[in-house]
């Protein structure tokens, strides 16, 4: 029990602050990344189409894992080092965006057809169609599915242990290689943690869901 | 270019037969989380869907805790804890169970939200043609909650087969393990990376063409 | 009140039915001897569909009695399904099956309530698609067809059973007003064939030209009936007056 009191205040410390930065970061990127990558895609330029989908699909085609072990071990041997915790942030945001992308492609075509055409039909240009008709009306349908990708974010900050960046899960398994008796508290509290984190956004995110579904 | 110039595939020739003794761990694993998530699927959403409110409260629980954790915590979790509670086996075992739970949480879900989308005529109908309770849910009610739910449970699957990869963590050789073993040896790392999120990459394109054609023969009685 | 319980077909005593605070039926007295085209019309909302499904037990009574065909409706020892292979029932929304064909569709009850052999059941249907004029459509999926081809082939399902009375909720409300026409026919030849029918209709001529009786209904009871002559031609209440002159 000492020995837990103990490791509390690093995991409660550093490993928290260390999880949650990782994942509002990454969510940063994924937010920015997600909108422009959709965005472009409205224009409906074949070259751009391709170099987006072929993005997307391969983003989301390959485990965030090897993605991560990637950008932190196989990229330095390609001339570009990189930190633990910048390269899980680079790795997360990545994934994150093709995800991101998605969900405003997704929330865009959900828009009745009738609605372009009837900015069409008053003249406007297609970017004032995608501007002020068609954008208003999609950025709320967004809302829900990016709060669900932050709590898939949160949980995927886990993977950033493997590579070393001292988040939840790693200070837990230095703890616990110290004194292998402390696994039962020390990994209930870092579920604790995580559940703490995400349930009240994924208990948000459906409520909104249902509410405009 | 130069940075091409700096990769040397012949590691992986080198490598081939125990990449490809992964690749056969990570196939062991989806095939046996795919049967398992499924099983836990099924009878989560069956008590998710009872009438009995403790067994409705208790199979939601069981979902919003496994679904609000990250994966990778729950392989620990079952490395440590099955055998603490006597249960010695080995860690692929604890990693494929954590796994089964994890994506089984999501199927409960999904399978739940087809149950539902059946429409109510749907069941009136079966009513009126005085088939039975066994017979109404075999004969109408789960083709057409499976037909609504394939699309979800197929990218479940997906998801699944992404996440084997994480068994790696405490030691299992997939796939991933099998890479990180060579890499620990050599120092090259970037070509067995790009070999692995190739076969990774494959393989989806794989289980999602099969599941459009699947989609796409049963679209001929969709309404 | 010309009922005679010991004949009726099916007979309604005093049947009250609440959604809620919402009183749907209240205290509904109505008897349909065997060969009797029942029509029940009356503004959206009087109850009509409450009736029909209160004859199968799809919705259970609050008070007073239905018998059909001798069965009670109220007697917990009567089986759903006894109750339900008397009574075939039309669905205004088709309601057929998607993931299957027309001919599984009619043969899937014959096959698991009544037991017949797969070869039994599908002499049965293939016969009775015959009879709606869709022999041809028995390999289609209901996506396939257009609103007025599934409507036959739900009437085909429906007698299937070889029902002892047959309901029709709003059976042509959801098609085109061109396609009614080809499931009126049908429902003509079978009440000409004497098959006893309750039909909640909005189709006026249908219920003036094939109906043998008429019930008027608004607000959860019977305002009026009698032989369709009257009802139409001679209706004594204001409220039937007021109906009627609004959809003829």
């Amino acid at each position: 029990m000492n020995a837990y009191l103990h490791a509390l205040p690093a995991l409660l410390g550093r490993g928290l602050l260390a999880t949650v930065t990782i994942s509002v970061a990454s969510m940063l990127i994924a937010l920015v990344g997600g909108f422009g990558i959709g965005l472009l895609r409205a224009l409906r330029n074949p070259l751009v189409d391709a170099a987006a989908i072929a993005y997307v699909e391969i983003l989301r085609g390959i485990p965030l894992l090897v993605l991560m072990f990637f950008v932190c071990f196989g990229l330095p041997q390609l001339g570009i080092g990189i930190d633990a915790a910048p390269a899980a942030i680079v790795a997360l945001g990545l994934w994150g965006a093709a995800n991101g992308a998605e969900i405003v492609r997704g929330a865009l075509v959900s828009i009745p057809r009738g609605q372009s055409e009837a900015g069409v039909a008053l003249g406007l240009g297609r970017i004032a169609v995608l501007r002020s008709i068609v954008l208003p009306q999609a950025l709320r349908r967004t809302v829900a599915p990016f709060m669900s990708l932050f709590t898939a974010i949160v949980e995927s900050s886990s993977l950033a242990a493997l590579i070393g960046v001292k988040e939840i899960l790693e200070t837990v398994r230095v703890d616990i290689e110290n004194d292998a008796t402390l696994w039962t508290p020390l990994l209930l509290t870092a579920l604790a943690l995580y559940f703490a984190i995400n349930f009240p956004v994924s208990l948000a995110s459906q409520r909104l869901e249902r509410k405009l579904g | 270019m130069l940075a091409a110039a700096r990769l040397d595939f012949s590691i992986v020739r080198e490598a081939a037969p125990a990449l490809a003794h992964g690749a056969l761990v990570t196939a062991e694993i989806t095939a046996a989380g795919l049967a398992g998530s499924l099983l836990v699927g099924i009878g989560g959403a069956a008590l998710r869907t009872s009438k009995s409110r403790a067994a409705r409260t208790a199979a939601a629980a069981f979902t919003e805790f496994f679904r609000n954790t990250p994966p990778l915590v729950h392989i620990f979790f079952a490395y440590f804890a099955l055998p603490a509670i006597g249960i010695n086996v080995p860690g692929i075992v604890a990693a494929t169970t954590a796994l089964i739970l994890y994506q089984g949480a999501i199927a409960i879900e999904i399978i739940r939200a087809g149950l539902e989308a059946v429409p109510a005529g749907q069941l009136e109908a079966a009513d009126a043609l005085g088939l039975g309770g066994l017979d109404r849910f075999r004969s109408v009610v789960v083709p057409q909650a499976l037909r609504i739910s394939l699309p979800a449970l197929g990218n479940n699957l997906i998801s699944l087969f992404k996440n084997t990869s994480l068994v790696s963590a405490i030691g299992v050789l997939d796939i991933t393990g099998v890479a990180q073993d060579v890499i620990a040896q050599r120092l090259s790392s970037a070509e067995l990376y790009l070999t692995i999120g190739a076969f990774y990459l494959l393989s989806v394109f794989a289980f999602s063409a099969v599941l459009r054609f699947v989609e796409s023969r049963l679209a001929r009685y969709a309404t | 009140m010309t009922a005679e319980p010991r004949s009726a077909m099916v007979s309604l005593d005093g049947v009250r039915k609440s959604f809620g605070s919402h009183e749907v039926l209240k205290d509904i007295n109505l008897s349909v001897a065997p060969g009797e085209v029942c029509c029940i019309i009356g503004p959206s909302g009087s109850g009509k569909s409450t009736i029909l499904r209160c004859i199968n037990r799809l919705v259970r009574i609050d008070g007073g009695e239905v018998t059909v065909d001798g069965l009670r409706v109220t007697d917990p020892t009567v089986k759903d399904v006894d109750l339900r292979r008397r009574v075939g029932m039309v669905f205004q929304q088709f309601n057929l099956f998607p993931h299957m064909s027309a001919l599984r569709n009619v043969t899937l009850a014959p096959r698991k309530v009544l037991g017949l052999s797969a070869a039994e059941a599908e002499a049965r249907a293939l016969s009775l698609l015959g009879k709606v004029g869709l022999a041809e459509k028995a390999g289609s999926y209901p996506a396939q067809l257009s609103g007025g081809q599934q409507q036959r082939v739900a009437i085909a399902r429906a007698l299937a059973l070889e029902p002892k009375v047959m309901l029709f909720d709003e059976a042509t409300s959801a098609l085109d007003p061109e396609i009614t026409g080809e499931v009126l026919a049908v429902m003509r030849e079978l009440a000409a064939e004497h098959t006893t029918m309750i039909c909640v209709t909005h189709e006026m001529g249908f219920a003036r030209e094939v109906g043998t009786h008429v019930v008027f209904m608004d607000g959860g009871s019977i305002v009026e009936e009698g032989p369709p002559r009257s009802v139409f031609e001679n209706p004594q209440a204001e409220r039937t007056k007021a109906f009627l002159s609004k959809v003829l």
